[in-house]
């Protein structure tokens, strides 16, 4: 009888750990892990690494699928590359990878650079004075959404034989070149970006084909919407108004010149009628 | 639709009446130096009312652009400048000595106005 209780209770103590084995864990950096790297590598498929606030060094690698995610979002979790010619975070050759959060800065490559991953998102991060904010590289199905990627010496966000993605919903200002640059990249949606003040292109299309390009605002750009070598893409309801900045200053000139001789009219009648 | 509800955004509405006060200010700074004494009298008054209120926008967009921008040390020093200018030109204005210098600066803050629409346009 102890015996059999014995057997059972081993074999449920098996059965809890083999079961809590399969469970996603979160582990929290700075609280079990001070590098996120080292969060990153002891990690398993599926678990979620948070990070908590604070300034952190480092070139963050991923090549197994987790969600990586900050717990105060991108404005107190700056992630500065420990070795500018790499990428701040770089997934590669993996799947289901969620990048949440973050303010990527100081790379001479990209702030978030995705290499053959699939099925991934990058969602309400920062790229800030890198050369690419965010570069995906032959990667497919891939979500860029809610991310701001400016200041960067070349292009906010740049995709590279990257076909199927979606990017909705991101700010790519104050570019030193384009503010998204499509280079061989098919059957992707660009819908509700902003692109403005980009030093050459808002959105440029290169060699791409059969995009989707809807409801974008690109202003102040040199060029707003370039399509070169590409075919079936569909352009549609993008805003822009050229050379506003000079208009609108002369518009308003005018207007308080108009209101001078107004007021000097009334000022006048007041004068000679006391 | 978004751009102009961008362009209709509440600091560049600041900005824009700010660039029309300053408009009238400087045109009824040049009309100071009128012969006619009432009338110049008048646009000293006008000008006063004017500059007045510029002043008055320029601390308001002072204050909306730097709590939106996270009081970077590039805008402060920026809008720091652009007080100073202010003040310096009051002072010159009631400076009988220094009052002949007061257009230049006249110019200049109207000067300084283009370059606030312009940073402030969408």
């Amino acid at each position: 009888m102890i015996l059999r209780v014995l057997t059972a209770l081993v074999c449920g103590a098996l059965l809890h750990c083999w079961n809590s084995d399969l469970k996603a864990a979160t582990i929290y950096v700075s609280d079990n892990y001070k590098i996120i790297q080292d969060a990153v590598d002891h990690a398993r498929s599926g678990d979620t690494v948070v990070v908590r606030e604070g300034e952190y060094h480092g070139n963050i690698v991923i090549t197994k699928p987790l969600i990586l995610k900050s717990e105060k979002g991108p404005d107190k979790t700056v992630v500065k590359a420990a070795d500018t010619s790499e990428p701040v975070f770089r997934v590669s050759d993996v799947s289901n990878v969620t990048i949440s959060g973050f303010t990527a800065t100081e790379s001479s490559v990209a702030g978030f650079y995705l290499n053959k991953s699939v099925n991934s998102e990058i969602s309400n991060n920062k790229a800030i004075n890198n050369r690419n904010g965010i570069f995906l590289y032959s990667s497919e199905h891939i979500t860029v959404t809610d991310n701001k990627s400016d200041f960067n010496n070349l292009t906010g966000i740049y995709l590279e034989a990257s076909h199927n993605n979606i990017l909705e919903r991101n700010e790519t200002n104050s570019n030193k070149e384009k503010g998204i640059f499509l280079n061989a990249s098919n059957n992707n949606a660009i819908v509700n970006n902003i692109a403005n003040r980009n030093e050459w292109n808002g959105i440029t299309m290169w060699v791409s084909n059969n995009n989707r390009v809807e409801k974008n605002e690109v202003m102040r750009n040199t060029y707003s919407i370039i399509v070169s070598g590409s075919i079936g893409n569909i352009v549609n309801d993008n805003y822009t108004w050229t050379n506003l900045y000079i208009i609108l200053p002369i518009i308003l000139i005018y207007i308080g010149i108009i209101l001078f001789f107004i007021q000097r009219k009334i000022f006048s009648l007041i004068y000679s009628g006391s | 639709m978004t751009g102009i509800y961008r362009i209709l955004d509440f600091n560049t509405i600041v900005a824009s009446v700010g660039l029309v006060m300053a408009t009238m200010s400087f045109m009824t700074g040049l009309q100071t130096v009128k012969r006619d004494r009432s009338d110049a009298m008048m646009m000293v008054k006008l000008h006063r009312f004017d500059g007045y209120v510029t002043c008055l926008v320029y601390l308001a967009l002072a204050g909306l652009s730097l709590s939106n921008g996270n009081m970077r040390l590039l805008p402060v020093i920026g809008w720091i400048a652009g007080l100073v200018l202010i003040i310096l030109k009051i002072l010159m204005v009631r400076n009988r000595k220094y009052c002949k210098y007061a257009s230049r600066l006249g110019i200049m803050l109207f000067l300084s106005w283009l370059f606030i629409i312009y940073q402030h346009i969408t």
